[in-house]
């Protein structure tokens, strides 16, 4: 299914949060949203799902996604929020259940056991289905709800930096296990996330948000630029294309630090 | 990923055998199995407690002449029949009802505010049925002019749902955030002590008696139409909350979490919350104040079967009815002859049992 954000626009209390967003997502591709700490990345995502009353249109191809019914809704956008360790006394495979929860009933049904054990299995999780949440590490925590935002099969995938406070392993686990889940299954996903190298690697699309505003969109060689790091990020950076022809950030100094400097 | 293999640290762990066609089953079965069992048990040491809970008491019937005033009234001496179907089975059957209620109230309170503290108790919910109460008591002024004998349970029933609605509006004021409405609680229950207090300095020597063995908790006054109320509620109340039971279990992961898997989480905690209102009010009218267990008992669930909230209410219940029902023994054991206030005992026993729980604990829910 593609998703297509037309103008949408939000604010709180009288202040514009995002203006005027435009943005389209593609089956089978992985989209980096990108752009420095509270500029409104969280809450587009919010927005495009629907948890806040936006202005603007939000089209699953091409049909106003507030036509579609709540469970009918959730089932075919997941979002995967940012939000602080679980601490739910659940195991796993209950975890990964919750994932179908409209069709679940005080006794589970034999299809959703079935799809739950399937999809535990294609993420390598099978044998961790009676181990409680807190006895997995981050990254195992994370990979679990990932796996639970797949339960039922959807066709649109938001995800809220779901690498942050991970190790670089378990990043690169992650990541991997989304781009392939997004080939194979033919989802549009869009991730935000703030590691531009890793959106460079395994990205598709890049989106630059700066101040409530797409500031650049395109391949990450398009979008990754010294000039654009530089504006939006306040940082010198040197950007060169590596050996495999994707850009490569490495951050020099803030702009900010020296600024500071120079008045103290 | 490469996950480090830890099967081992589960008891009902087991490895996934992957040409088993019915292996999804059998790894739910593995994890359901345990949890049924759990259930059972205490539903047999409930039993057991009820059992003992008729059999003591300061009259000195023997075990036989309460069996028979059990099974064949007829052939029982009439003060066997009386103290038996008068006395200690309205009692028993009373702490079990108001256990399960206390139970299921602190187990739905933790979930939907999602804090290990709240609880009919601790949210101000007793205090505000104590004040109900202590203004029927001191003043003679009820919400219903002519409840009669029970215009200290309505009062006190009254004041605890008011308590639970003021608690609900106020934390809305900002929107439904479990923050606002736990200090909105925390606020009420300083409150409605203050008011206590007051009205405890203006009532008379006979009132201030009355007020401070209510405060205690008593199942004293225990009686088949009581019994009936709270058990009614209770069982309306269970189904109407495990109709919703996956939901809850989402909420356990976090609001954005439960949102993001479509639950519409302002909605539910308003109904869930006034739902657990009613039974709240309910178990506390009758008894008084009876602290500790609606905090403990779901704490005790969660570490037995987890939180997956079809076991987990049922288990809180039935973990409230035992605390109670052991501490109703408990109370008439303490002094030989008389009643021991229960809610003195509740928090005496409980408590240690409790903090061996705490520090025991391999895991961390919270």
């Amino acid at each position: 299914m593609t998703l297509d954000v037309r103008n949408l626009a939000f604010g709180y209390n009288g202040s514009a949060v995002l203006g005027d967003v435009s943005l389209t997502l593609r089956p089978g591709r992985m989209t980096a949203l990108v752009g420095p700490n509270g500029t409104g990345k969280t809450t587009l995502l919010r927005c495009i799902l629907g948890l806040e009353k936006a202005r603007g249109e939000v089209l699953l191809d091409g049909l106003p996604l507030r036509e579609f019914a709540g469970p009918e809704r959730s089932r075919v956008i997941r979002y995967l929020p940012q939000t602080a360790a679980a601490h739910a006394a659940l195991t796993v495979f209950e975890t990964v259940l919750l994932g179908r929860l409209h069709s679940l009933a005080l006794r589970v049904g034999e299809s959703d056991l079935q799809a739950t054990m399937a999809i535990l299995e294609e993420m390598g999780l099978e044998s961790f289905g009676s181990r409680y949440l807190d006895e997995l590490s981050g990254g195992e925590r994370q990979m679990v709800f990932v796996t639970q935002a797949l339960a039922e099969e959807p066709r649109v995938l938001l995800l809220d930096e779901p690498i942050s406070n991970l190790d670089l392993q378990n990043q690169l686990d992650i990541l991997e296990t989304i781009r392939r889940v997004t080939n194979e299954r033919g989802i549009a996903t869009l991730l935000a996330m703030h590691d531009l190298n890793l959106a460079a690697k395994f990205a598709d699309e890049m989106i630059v948000l700066h101040s409530g505003s797409v500031r650049a969109a395109g391949t990450p060689t398009e979008v990754l630029t010294a000039e654009m790091i530089r504006e939006v990020y306040g940082v010198v950076a040197d950007v060169r294309a590596a050996d495999d022809g994707l850009p490569t950030v490495t951050p020099l100094r803030s702009l900010r630090r020296r600024s500071v400097a120079a008045d103290g | 990923m490469n996950l480090p293999d830890t099967s081992s640290a589960l008891p009902f762990d087991r490895p996934v055998d992957p040409d088993d066609p019915e292996r999804a089953r059998s790894l739910y079965r593995s994890i359901i199995a345990h949890r049924t069992r759990t259930l059972l048990l205490l539903a047999a040491a409930c039993a057991l407690t009820t059992i003992i809970d008729i059999s003591v008491g300061p009259s000195g019937l023997t075990l036989g002449e309460i069996v028979e005033a059990l099974f064949a009234p007829a052939d029982a001496s009439p003060a066997a029949q009386v103290i038996l179907w008068d006395l200690r089975l309205p009692t028993a059957l009373l702490a079990l009802a108001v256990g399960a209620a206390l139970g299921i109230a602190g187990a739905e309170m933790q979930t939907i505010l999602a804090n290990p503290l709240a609880s009919p108790y601790t949210l101000g919910v007793s205090a505000g049925a104590g004040f109900g109460a202590a203004l029927a008591i001191v003043l003679g002024v009820g919400v219903l002019p002519f409840a009669g004998e029970y215009l200290v349970p309505v009062n006190a029933f009254a004041f605890a749902l008011l308590t639970c609605l003021a608690i609900y509006f106020l934390g809305t004021v900002r929107g439904v955030s479990s923050e606002t409405m736990i200090l909105a609680g925390i606020a009420l229950l300083f409150l409605f002590h203050s008011l206590l207090a007051f009205l405890q300095y203006l009532a008379s020597e006979e009132a201030l008696q009355a007020i401070v063995f209510w405060l205690f908790g008593s199942l004293a006054k225990a009686t088949w139409p009581k019994v009936g109320m709270v058990a009614a509620v209770v069982a309306v109340v269970l189904p109407l909350l495990l109709r919703d039971c996956w939901k809850l279990t989402a909420l356990k992961l976090g609001d954005e979490r439960a949102r993001s898997l479509g639950v519409h989480v302002e909605r539910l905690r308003l109904r869930v919350f006034l739902t657990v209102s009613v039974l709240t009010a309910a178990a506390v009218c009758f008894v008084g104040t009876i602290g500790f267990v609606g905090l403990i008992a779901p704490h005790i669930a969660r570490m037995l079967v987890g939180e997956d909230q079809r076991h987990f209410l049922p288990v809180a219940a039935l973990c409230g009815a035992l605390i109670l029902s052991a501490a109703s023994t408990a109370s008439k054991l303490v002094i030989p002859g008389a009643l021991f206030p229960i809610g003195i005992l509740t928090s005496l026993m409980g408590i240690p049992f409790f903090l061996y729980l705490v520090v025991r604990g391999r895991r961390r829910y919270w």
